[in-house]
């Protein structure tokens, strides 16, 4: 008997295929818009945001470098504490993660501004926080040090330990074995860590608002440009928010990827 | 000498107490059932645990010394191996240097085709392997090693256990072995240290303690069944046939079941109390329910000496 070709079934019209998109369109909403901005309007960008792209870059670097000086140990070590330091650790970190970024603002500005003894005490050594970059660095590593420091915490802990101890037992000092086996190990973690804090820092406004209106950076910039020049331009800027904030979350991503293969 | 001395600080949930003395150029099996505390001991030894008392090895006292300052080689038992690393590379790294070039340890592990490939692409066996040549290719004197032939079929057991016994008579090094398998301690360990709810319930040289326990908890932890009298039958030492010398038992057949060319025959005798027979093919084999006689070794534990 000749049996006629095989054909491809097609393949069920389930709920999953029909919403897939709709809801993933939904929670991009923000993306697309941004794009659709781009592709109608004239792009020229509002005064002064070449500056602004430029102290937000930088700044967010400076922010950065310093999560990874205090974040990266303080993850280690709370990742080998005991169960009631990790307690103790979790709950501590939960208050900056759970302020509002403004009054987070309002907390440095009570900290390092001039009215404060600390403030006054740093200004008095030439270190002057409110209006500085250095505040503006300080407003993006408080708002994006406590997300670091809980996802590199997270990769830490993952890390088998029955590795490290033969690492040890091998003849590595802890410090090598953190460099050459920890590292590596919990990179795609730590990639991640990263990206969730360069994404906070860069697009930090709720503290630096507060702490440092000036130099301006990009969030700011935003703000002043709406409010002087209308929606308009004040997307334009966004639009090059996204593009120089996206990047190291795409590495980030990638690295995971890659290291899960 | 090896000077084994060291129990569990108090305020520490763990619990382990352990004193035993092991001679240069041998092997001490740790043996017990899962969760008997061979891993913890090893672990406090290595220095992964803090542990109270003494830990001497030939004069030099361990417990001033950080687990990564302890010369020590070091088999895990889910291995520990660095997953992007190559075997030529966990080699290479280890501290004080290899016994013998990397390419002869390679090779005595079968692993020289593989020397360039990530541990985390070796099977199971493989990165047990390259886990024990790791622990025995160091020129360290004390190798504390956590079931690590458990994973190899029967020809690399062998293999392995050669080498390892090779290694600690070249480096007249002290070996602790944990392990199930009492083939592996009565082939590889010159003494036996029985271990149970972290305590060490009886301590000596192999043979000496498989063939005469000292007390009824080292008897059960090496597979002998007690019965009335104090008598202690081990499945392996019964016999169809009488001699002078051997106690005789009668039991009720309750199930036989198929093993090396035999069978495994297990019982109860008069009092209700289980045993087992491991007896040849040579006779017929008892329904289930006929009483059966059977001959062993007549061992009587002494009732004072219990081991607690």
């Amino acid at each position: 008997m000749i049996r006629p070709p095989l054909r491809p079934r097609p393949r069920p019209v389930t709920a999953r295929r029909l919403l897939l998109w709709p809801l993933a369109g939904i929670v991009t909403l923000p993306l697309w818009a941004l794009l659709l901005h781009a592709g109608t309007a004239f792009v020229r960008l509002p005064p002064g945001s070449a500056a602004a792209t430029g102290i937000s870059v930088s700044s967010s670097i400076a922010a950065l470098l310093l999560t990874f000086l205090v974040g990266l140990p303080l993850a280690w070590w709370a990742a080998s504490a005991g169960q009631r330091t990790q307690r103790l650790l979790e709950l501590l970190l939960a208050v900056p993660l759970l302020m509002p970024p403004l009054v987070l603002g309002l907390v440095l500005a009570y900290v390092f501004g001039p009215t404060a003894s600390f403030g006054q005490w740093l200004e008095g050594l030439g270190i002057g926080v409110t209006n500085s970059f250095l505040g503006l660095t300080l407003a993006g590593f408080y708002e994006a040090s406590p997300y670091f420091v809980y996802a590199a915490w997270a990769a830490f802990s993952a890390l088998d330990r029955d590795v490290l101890e033969a690492a040890w037992l091998a003849g590595m000092t802890p410090a090598k074995a953190f460099r050459l086996v920890a590292l590596p190990l919990a990179a795609p973690g730590l990639a991640v860590a990263s990206a969730m804090a360069w994404a906070r820092t860069i697009g930090a406004f709720g503290a630096p608002i507060v702490l440092a209106y000036h130099p301006t950076g990009l969030p700011v910039g935003i703000w002043i440009a709406l409010s002087e020049f209308g929606l308009g331009p004040a997307l334009q800027l966004a639009l090059v928010l996204v593009a120089i904030a996206l990047p190291l979350p795409l590495l980030a991503m990638g690295v995971a990827r890659r290291a899960a293969r | 000498m090896l000077r084994v001395d060291l129990a569990a600080p108090p305020s520490t949930p763990w619990r382990f107490a352990a004193r035993f003395e092991l001679e240069a150029g041998s092997v001490l099996a740790l043996h017990g059932p899962s969760g008997a505390g061979k891993t913890t001991l090893l672990r406090a030894v290595a220095g992964l645990l803090p542990a109270d008392g003494a830990l001497d090895l030939d004069g030099a006292d361990y417990r001033r010394l950080q687990a990564w300052q302890r010369p020590i080689g070091w088999v895990p038992q889910r291995q520990g191996l660095i997953p992007h690393w190559t075997p030529e590379q966990h080699l290479l790294a280890l501290g004080g240097g290899l016994a013998v070039n990397v390419a002869t340890a390679l090779e005595r592990l079968d692993l020289l085709r593989l020397r360039n490939r990530p541990a985390r692409e070796l099977s199971f066996g493989e990165r047990q392997r390259l886990a024990l040549g790791r622990a025995v290719f160091a020129r360290r004197p004390l190798f504390l090693l956590d079931e690590p032939f458990s994973a190899l079929d029967a020809a690399a057991r062998l293999e392995m256990g050669d080498l390892l016994m090779e290694r600690v008579a070249e480096e007249k090094a002290y070996a602790l072995l944990a392990t199930h398998d009492l083939h592996e301690v009565q082939r590889l360990c010159q003494r036996l240290c029985l271990i149970a709810e972290g305590k060490v319930v009886a301590e000596g040289p192999t043979e000496s303690l498989l063939h005469g326990p000292p007390n009824a908890r080292a008897a059960e932890l090496l597979g002998y069944h007690l019965l009335g009298g104090g008598i202690a039958v081990h499945p392996a030492t019964a016999s169809w046939q009488g001699a002078p010398g051997l106690a005789t038992v009668d039991g009720v057949v309750l199930r036989a079941l198929p093993r090396d060319f035999g069978w495994r025959v297990e019982m109860r005798d008069a009092a209700g109390r289980h045993f087992a027979a491991d007896l040849g093919q040579d006779r017929r084999l008892p329904a289930v329910g006929e009483t059966l006689r059977v001959y062993f070794p007549d061992l009587r534990l002494s009732p004072s000496a219990d081991g607690e």
